[in-house]
């Protein structure tokens, strides 16, 4: 804990870090979320276990990009291309290369962080919608350049990647239950250290860059710096999940890593609720349940062979919308929100404020 | 006689990424996000005009008009339904609700017109020839239409009320909201403005690339080009779109087809690391 001390006329006010805390959080809840995490995959099918699985990696994914976005505040429509960067790269690493399993992640988030150089560099200069727009095309020249790269990336026909893990004293296949363990457990480490990324000085200057940047330089954080770590952070967690990605899926190819992914990603922290972790979890829990909704549905109302991307794309439309439109914070937000509203029971406002939430959003 | 051929082909590219070009631009200038489904408002009413010839037999012209009123209201009736609410929002969620815009506009697309590609080729096959060049009736006119609209904007822009106020509305916000323009309505107009350039843009381009829902990142490569002009200048996004088509087809005819697919974006990243403020930066005074 650490304290400083605030002068004023005479007087000296001692400040703590705990003093100063915003909002206190009752965290009952979570040991026992972590146990049910745990006991999960007894109780379902080897399908679902494999959905879960997907989920996994869609909850480091959207936990890396609400790093970039929600706490940075720098709009990302890349995040597919430092998907690929990791899943190309332990493909390389460890097939083509046959480096050892663990070796093989780290260098492919070390890759991906490196690459992302590439961008947060120029991301000094490129505010708001200009970065939006150089991600976007990060996107589709990364696309582009795993079918140029034919000999070692295979091209179009798909590079295979091993379906095992082997951890030393046991071998995992990512279509089993033992798996779920392991990438759950990772699961858990991400959230834990953007809970305290977000927290910590580092996270602390991320949100001072997202709420105005020249206040932020003003009160003597170092932009340059800041804004390459949060790409750097970001596409290194991103890399790695991408690398379970293709650990999961077992053949992956250049369409699997196009712009839809960066807009998936996207909605899933507008759904959830951007600039916050659980936001993001649940973002992803959602998104990535929602196709097998829309196959159930479309088996329910359409004849059976209508194009399921039409439902697909509809759908996720229509959600994009209606979130923005009645409730830009999110699931979580809307929480929050009834939270609040049952905490002050009897004594609430009149209304409920939206305004003051979207101040979030920059 | 390649090279002249290239520059031929790359003049009625650039031509089309104008238009597109414009389309964004017009709509940073009066409500600064970008408009991500511009594309995808592009192919619909390319689509529309497909389905004005093949099902009603119009003639090709008076489809044309059609779609492109028929984009003009898209346009306006979008902005309406999801952009009217979300006025005094920071950009991330307008620019995200366009997104999502997009996505419902291909969904509908796919309904209405399925997935299959259609090929709409309006335009007589037959080469002209000028003097040594050959150039096609589609390219000529591309060109021809352009020029055409560009005159039009400049006497719009110049001297009609509506242009004017256009430009005010750009410059000051409050101070043209103060003297009495109908700002609302004025964003409104030129989000229908856009869309019915983009209309015409798509039309044009559909002989080249085939009618299909996800046609719209044509669209999207125009977004280089309004880059490279700097964003928010009208000259800036024609001479950027020129650029960027010939740039692009004379590029392809000595590179491998890879990267002639996303030579927009190299070039793109290549601006935005050299000169990230485009060739026509105006200076813009922000406060924060």
């Amino acid at each position: 804990m650490r304290t400083f001390t605030i002068k004023l006329g005479k007087k000296r006010i001692r400040f703590s870090d705990r003093m100063i805390k915003e909002e206190e959080e009752k965290r009952w809840w979570i040991l026992p979320l972590i146990v049910l995490t745990y006991l999960l995959p007894l109780f379902v099918g080897e399908y679902t276990v494999y959905l879960l699985n997907l989920v996994a990696v869609a909850i480091i994914g959207a936990v890396s990009l609400d790093i970039l976005c929600g706490f940075c505040g720098q709009l990302s429509l890349g995040h597919a291309a430092f998907f690929a960067i990791g899943a190309y790269s332990y493909g390389i690493f460890h097939m083509t290369f046959h480096f050892g399993y663990f070796l093989s992640f780290i260098l492919a988030g070390f890759f991906g962080a490196l690459l992302s150089l590439l961008i947060g560099i120029p991301s000094l200069r490129l505010k708001g919608l200009y970065l939006a727009i150089a991600t976007m095309g990060f996107t589709f020249i990364i696309e582009d350049a795993i079918r140029f790269f034919k000999e070692w990336t295979h091209g179009v026909e798909g590079f295979r990647v091993s379906r095992i893990i082997d951890l030393g004293f046991i071998k995992l296949h990512s279509g089993k239950p033992e798996f779920y363990y392991f990438i759950y457990t990772i699961v858990i480490l991400v959230v834990i250290f953007s809970r305290f990324l977000l927290h910590s000085k580092l996270g602390r200057a991320f949100t001072s860059i997202r709420d105005s940047d020249v206040a932020a330089e003003v009160s003597g954080v170092n932009l340059l710096l800041y804004k390459v770590l949060a790409f750097a952070i970001s596409s290194f967690i991103a890399s790695i999940a991408g690398a379970f990605m293709a650990v999961i899926i077992g053949t992956i190819s250049p369409e699997d890593f196009n712009i839809f992914l960066s807009i998936n990603y996207l909605v899933m922290l507008v759904i959830g609720g951007m600039g916050t972790v659980y936001g993001a979890v649940i973002g992803a829990i959602f998104i990535t349940f929602l196709p097998e909704w829309i196959t159930a549905l479309r088996d329910a109302l359409l004849p059976p062979g209508t194009e399921i991307s039409v439902l697909q794309f509809l759908i996720y439309g229509l959600i994009i919308l209606i979130f923005i439109v009645f409730e830009p914070n999110g699931f979580y937000g809307r929480w929050l929100v009834i939270k609040n509203y049952f905490k002050k029971f009897p004594f609430n406002e009149k209304r409920i404020g939206r305004v003051a939430w979207i101040l979030r959003w920059r | 006689m390649v090279i002249i051929d290239g520059i031929v082909n790359g003049v009625a590219l650039g031509c089309v990424y104008a238009l597109i070009a414009l389309g964004f631009v017009l709509i940073y200038k009066a409500t600064k996000i970008i408009n991500f489904a511009q594309g995808e408002i592009m192919m619909f009413s390319s689509y529309i005009c497909y389905t004005f010839i093949t099902f009603f037999h119009f003639n090709f012209i008076l489809s044309f008009v059609l779609a492109v009123f028929a984009g003009f209201l898209l346009g306006s009736v979008l902005e309406k339904l999801f952009i009217r609410p979300l006025i005094g929002y920071p950009i991330l969620p307008v620019v995200i609700a366009t997104i999502g815009i997009s996505m419902v506009l291909q969904a509908i697309a796919g309904l209405l017109w399925t997935f299959e590609p259609q090929k709409m080729d309006p335009f007589p096959m037959t080469p002209h020839q000028f003097w040594k060049v050959t150039i096609s009736p589609v390219h000529l006119w591309t060109i021809i239409i352009t020029v055409a609209l560009m005159i039009i904007f400049f006497v719009f822009f110049r001297y009609t009320i509506l242009g004017i106020s256009l430009r005010a509305i750009a410059e000051d916000l409050l101070g043209s909201m103060a003297s009495g323009i109908a700002v609302r309505r004025m964003f409104n107009f030129t989000w229908g403005l856009a869309s019915a350039l983009s209309a015409i843009a798509g039309v044009l381009v559909a002989p080249i690339v085939f009618l299909h829902p996800h046609m719209g990142v044509v669209g999207l490569r125009a977004l280089p080009a309004a880059v490279l002009g700097s964003f928010g200048s009208i000259p800036g996004a024609i001479v950027g779109g020129l650029v960027l088509g010939l740039s692009e087809t004379i590029a392809g005819l000595y590179l491998p087809k890879e990267i002639k697919d996303v030579f927009p974006w190299l070039v793109l990243f290549v601006v935005l690391i050299i000169k990230p403020e485009g060739i026509f930066y105006r200076y813009e005074q922000k406060k924060v």
